[in-house]
């Protein structure tokens, strides 16, 4: 497992969860591509098809930028559950190093579940913020098991 | 001056199935090694049944690779030349395993113009449910595309 183990009582609003650092590659992009079952060469993969869609370059695709701001959380505590992660992407997000981290803006108990809010976006040092939006997760309860 | 928006009013609300899809340990695998995903729960078959798990999980948002082209049609709409993926909100509600068969419903769930400092852009928000081999519903998954002039 990559993170310590959170619990619901750990957490404080205005915790800074994060930074993942990754480094998106073209392979690891065509790659996705191959899973996701598009046919290369594409407009994330190919620079000549980038710039028909008048791109600066070959993309990240969107729900692979989502996959990869998922594993902000897991990687983080492997004890977090997902239960929503809602994503407006401002920029295009090229094949470069990003960042991804997120803030805690809300806690609470609904339905007996332990919910934490956040802010979650998605950065690179040549662009700024790509991709932000919000995120809740679940984590288990010391004081209620 | 409010927009009038032309496009194929039918499609709203009208669901569109989608499937079988199967969610295989080789698929969870690619889906896995592609992002960099090296959580065991998704990655280890004996790290997932020691969790209580009968396979591998899927990760959270493995569903969206599922939705392509048949699932949601082209509606039509008269306005913008450049159409780019806008949003994308997924919301698990269950879990998913290596071994499940999916099936997906897509509608058109709205379409509104927004106007900015760069001027118009009309959104296309399409909503997905999928559901498992037993009928639990597994996953909801929602698309925004914008289209601008």
């Amino acid at each position: 497992m990559q993170g310590k183990l959170y619990y619901y009582g750990d957490v404080e609003l205005g915790d800074e969860i994060g930074p993942l650092k990754k480094d998106i590659t073209d392979e690891a992009v065509a790659a996705f591509c191959k899973v996701w079952g598009n046919p290369t060469p594409n407009r994330f993969t190919s620079d000549a098809e980038a710039k028909k869609a008048r791109l600066p370059g070959p993309i990240v695709p969107v729900i692979m930028s989502m996959a990869l701001m998922a594993q902000l959380f897991t990687h983080w505590s492997p004890n977090a559950s997902l239960k929503h992660l809602d994503l407006v992407f401002r920029q295009p997000v090229t094949h470069k190093p990003v960042v991804i981290a997120a803030v805690v803006t809300d806690k609470r108990e609904e339905n007996g579940e332990y919910l934490v809010e956040c802010d979650v976006y998605m950065s690179n040092e040549e662009s700024g913020r790509l991709v932000g939006g919000k995120a809740i997760i679940s984590l288990p309860n010391r004081q209620n098991p | 001056m409010v927009l009038e928006l032309e496009y194929d009013r039918s499609l709203l609300g009208k669901e569109h199935q989608a499937g079988p899809f199967e969610v295989t340990e080789e698929l969870v695998r690619s889906f896995c090694s592609a992002i960099g995903e090296t959580n065991p729960l998704y990655t280890d078959k004996d790290a997932a049944r020691k969790a209580g798990y009968q396979s591998v999980l899927a990760p959270p948002t493995l569903c969206p690779i599922f939705i392509r082209g048949e699932s949601i049609p082209d509606i039509k709409l008269k306005f913008g030349k450049l159409r780019f993926h806008a949003g994308q909100m997924v919301k698990p509600l269950a879990p998913i395993l290596a071994g499940d068969t999916l099936m997906a419903s897509s509608h058109l769930k709205e379409v509104y113009p927004k106007t900015g400092r760069s001027g118009t852009m009309v959104f296309i928000v399409w909503e997905t449910t999928f559901t498992n081999q037993r009928g639990d519903k597994v996953a909801e998954v929602q698309e925004s595309y914008a289209t601008r002039e």
